[in-house]
């Protein structure tokens, strides 16, 4: 019997590997000698330093196989376009025709303010939280909890187990995983867990308490209403980001709106207080969010940090925040550290 | 999966008004595969979680996903899914736990593939009608008019997000209405979004005993830019080939010759014959005017050509072909079997993949000049504001505002 996970997204080949193929594809055509001239059309997305980088990969190789390139040699129109699963090249000789595909690369983040952000881990599952530390990393994915360890410069999965959930995920899946000095506390809508990783990665899901997450549901239910999400600020004041789009302060049992926070997202997480920051919100781009810090009072601090996609978790952690983004060009679920520095 | 700036919101009735009510067996709101498609082409788990087969893709495998519950609360069970499969596949299916076993002579290489489709989704019929583990469960189904759905709060993958979804080919209140490519943006409600989605048919001629320089000279006079432009409203993308280029990438490869009538003349003067016929896909106005206007196009080179009436034997076909999916392959493959009914080749040698052997295989269905790809186009959707992360091909997703 073969196993065939069919399911598994096929690891792609890389820029430089489809501009071998495509070499060699040339190449053997013309037996190893002759002289070509290549011509560049992209009509794909991909910048045009990739595609110079490609026809650079790409006049290398047929150079190091003996076919030289000159403007009166045989031509060779070369076109970069693009499918839903990634990019191509196709080369035409003649009668003949090659195609060969990659994936395209993840887009790098331009951190343009205050607010910086470093990729911690990114997977083709969602994410819906991360503990981090220096060795050790647990991640929460809709289902399960996998545990990694670090070695050298990479991270090893040691072990992975599936959350005994007491209903399915909602659709939009959340969760939380807290640290514990015993292991960790997670909680998701209708289940909540006691775990530790040694020796074995267990959980303990019949007495956890404190579960604020509405079972089946995408949002969290407290005494001043159901929200998405809600930050404790250091004067005692709690503020909600409800399902109706909007923030409040609430102080004791008054509730207040946060003025001209119309259009902000269902995203909020504490910031260790630096440069007057308190909290970050997540806000809709054309096309990706962004995050902003923000003051007590609801005062932007920074300026937006663009994302490459939409945020689909963002919480606390020791240093800043981790926000977890659905990045729209590998298609991937990325976790990120999101940290503060103050101007002078 | 919702984003930051907006999560989406529990409740309310998304009321949709569509050209076709799906059945409740067909749609993949009520009644779900074993294996999917996803919106990368990529082949997912469905109800199965994974699966294996031998060399000879005689014997697979498949291990079905636990905990999933009929809408009437009966645990989804390999014994119980085995007949529904043997009888949709015609192939020999036996449960052995969790795990289905699917067997045939002859292999059966492009199995989980078959097993997306539509025709081999898990249902069974109970009292109150169709009973299956979608994220939806029937209210009522009046075939053919109406379909009334309520969300199934014990869905594996989460219930979704509105309470309730109404089909309807006539309702007055619609969230969402489609309408027909031809329609002008104009003619829509001005706060409305209007949703397009990717090109999903294509509208060609299959010509059945045509000479083969008639051919050449009737493609080289039809002009397929007002098709695109005039008749589909911007909409439509001049085709020559099967697969549109965000399925398949390669698209462009099939540029061909320009528009040249003078050389259509002359090739048809070369052939005697009589008046051509088209016949065109029962009503569909669309299609009706695109024939019209490829008879307008075949008389500027000195060609008969008319729209055949019912009980006709036409020499032209013009046929609208559906996307089956987002794999390229697949679609490939449902195109060939649907212009070449008999060859059972298809069935026994696995679906290409690379882009190489998909371009070899499109380029051989087109060699003779017997297909003539015109036009791809998309569905549209007239969208209210309430309505949020609308996809028509994921409706379980979709939220709507209170």
């Amino acid at each position: 019997m073969i196993l065939c996970i069919a399911f598994r997204i096929a690891a792609g080949q890389t820029q430089a590997e489809s501009a071998r193929q495509l070499a060699a594809a040339i190449t053997g055509a013309l037996q190893g000698h002759g002289t070509i001239s290549i011509t560049m059309e992209n009509r794909s997305s991909l910048d045009q330093a990739s595609v110079d980088s490609f026809r650079q990969e790409l006049s290398g190789r047929l150079m190091e196989s003996g076919i030289e390139s000159a403007i009166n040699g045989t031509a060779v129109p070369v076109t970069v376009s693009e499918n839903i699963r990634g990019l191509l090249a196709t080369a035409r000789l003649g009668e003949k025709t090659w195609i060969v595909a990659w994936t395209a690369p993840a887009k790098r983040i331009l951190s343009p303010a205050t607010l910086s952000s470093e990729i911690v881990w990114s997977q083709t599952e969602p994410i819906l939280d991360v503990l981090i530390g220096a060795s050790e990393m647990l991640l929460l994915e809709p289902g399960r909890v996998s545990y990694y360890r670090r070695t050298g410069s990479e991270w090893k999965l040691e072990r992975t187990a599936a959350i005994p959930l007491n209903r399915p995920m909602p659709r939009d899946p959340r969760g939380r995983l807290m640290g514990t000095p015993e292991g960790f506390q997670l909680a998701v809508p209708g289940t909540s867990c006691s775990g530790s990783v040694a020796p074995a990665l267990t959980f303990d899901c019949s007495g956890a308490s404190g579960n604020l997450w509405v079972p089946d549901r995408n949002y969290q239910r407290t005494a001043g209403g159901d929200v998405f999400s809600m930050v404790e600020l250091r004067d005692g004041a709690v503020l909600t980001a409800g399902l109706d789009g909007k923030v409040r302060t609430i102080r004791g049992s008054r509730s207040a709106l946060l003025p001209g926070l119309n259009s902000v997202g269902s995203d909020i997480a504490a910031l260790p207080g630096t440069c007057g920051a308190e909290w970050v919100v997540s806000g809709a781009g054309d096309d990706a969010d962004s995050l902003t810090a923000m003051s007590a009072g609801g005062l932007p601090v920074s300026r937006p940090l663009s994302l490459n996609g939409p945020v689909t978790a963002l919480w606390p952690d020791r240093t800043g925040v981790m926000a977890v983004v659905r990045n729209l060009a590998s298609r991937t679920y990325d976790a990120f550290k999101i940290s503060i520095t103050c101007a002078n | 999966m919702a984003g930051g700036a907006t999560r989406p919101r529990y409740g309310g009735t998304l009321r949709i008004q569509a050209f076709d009510i799906p059945s409740p067996e067909a749609s993949p709101l009520v009644a779900e595969t074993l294996c999917r498609i996803d919106d990368h082409g990529d082949l997912r788990p469905g109800l199965a979680l994974s699966w294996q087969h031998d060399a000879a893709f005689r014997r697979w495998r498949f291990t079905l996903r636990s905990r999933v519950l009929f809408h009437d609360g009966t645990p989804l069970t390999a014994a119980l899914a085995a007949p529904v499969l043997s009888a949709a596949l015609g192939l020999n299916v036996t449960a052995a736990g969790q795990q289905l076993v699917i067997q045939s002579a002859e292999g059966e290489p492009n199995l989980a593939y078959r097993l997306s489709r539509a025709n081999t989704a898990i249902a069974r019929r109970g009292g109150d009608g169709v009973i299956a583990t979608g994220p939806f469960r029937v209210v009522k189904a009046e075939p053919g008019r109406r379909l009334v759905l309520s969300a199934f709060e014990d869905h594996w993958a989460g219930r979704p997000f509105v309470d309730g979804v109404e089909f309807a080919i006539a309702s007055p209140r619609a969230d969402v209405t489609q309408v027909a490519v031809t329609v002008s943006r104009r003619a829509m409600p001005e706060r409305a979004t209007q949703w397009l989605s990717p090109a999903r048919d294509l509208l060609a001629i299959q010509m059945i005993n045509v000479h083969l320089q008639l051919r050449e000279a009737l493609a080289l006079a039809l002009d397929r830019e007002p098709i695109g432009n005039v008749i589909a409203q911007r909409r439509g993308e001049p085709a020559r080939s099967l697969l549109p280029e965000w399925l398949s990438g390669y698209a462009f490869l099939f540029g061909g010759v320009e528009r040249d009538v003078l050389k259509a003349k002359q090739l048809a003067q070369g052939q005697r014959t009589g008046p051509l016929t088209i016949a065109v896909p029962p009503n569909d106005s669309f299609a009706r005017a695109i024939a019209d206007r490829i008879a307008l196009n075949a008389r500027d080179a000195g060609i008969v050509l008319s729209v055949s009436g019912p009980g006709s034997q036409p020499n032209l076909r013009l046929l609208r072909l559906r996307l089956a999916s987002n794999n390229a392959a697949d679609c490939l493959t449902e195109f060939a079997r649907e212009l070449n009914p008999g060859d059972k080749r298809l069935d026994k040698t696995p679906a290409p993949t690379a882009p190489q052997a998909l371009y070899e295989m499109e380029r051989a269905l087109l060699a003779d000049g017997a297909i003539l790809p015109i036009v791809h186009v998309p569905e549209v959707y007239v969208v209210a504001p309430r309505v949020h992360a609308w996809d028509a091909a994921h409706i379980e997703n979709v939220w709507v505002e209170p």
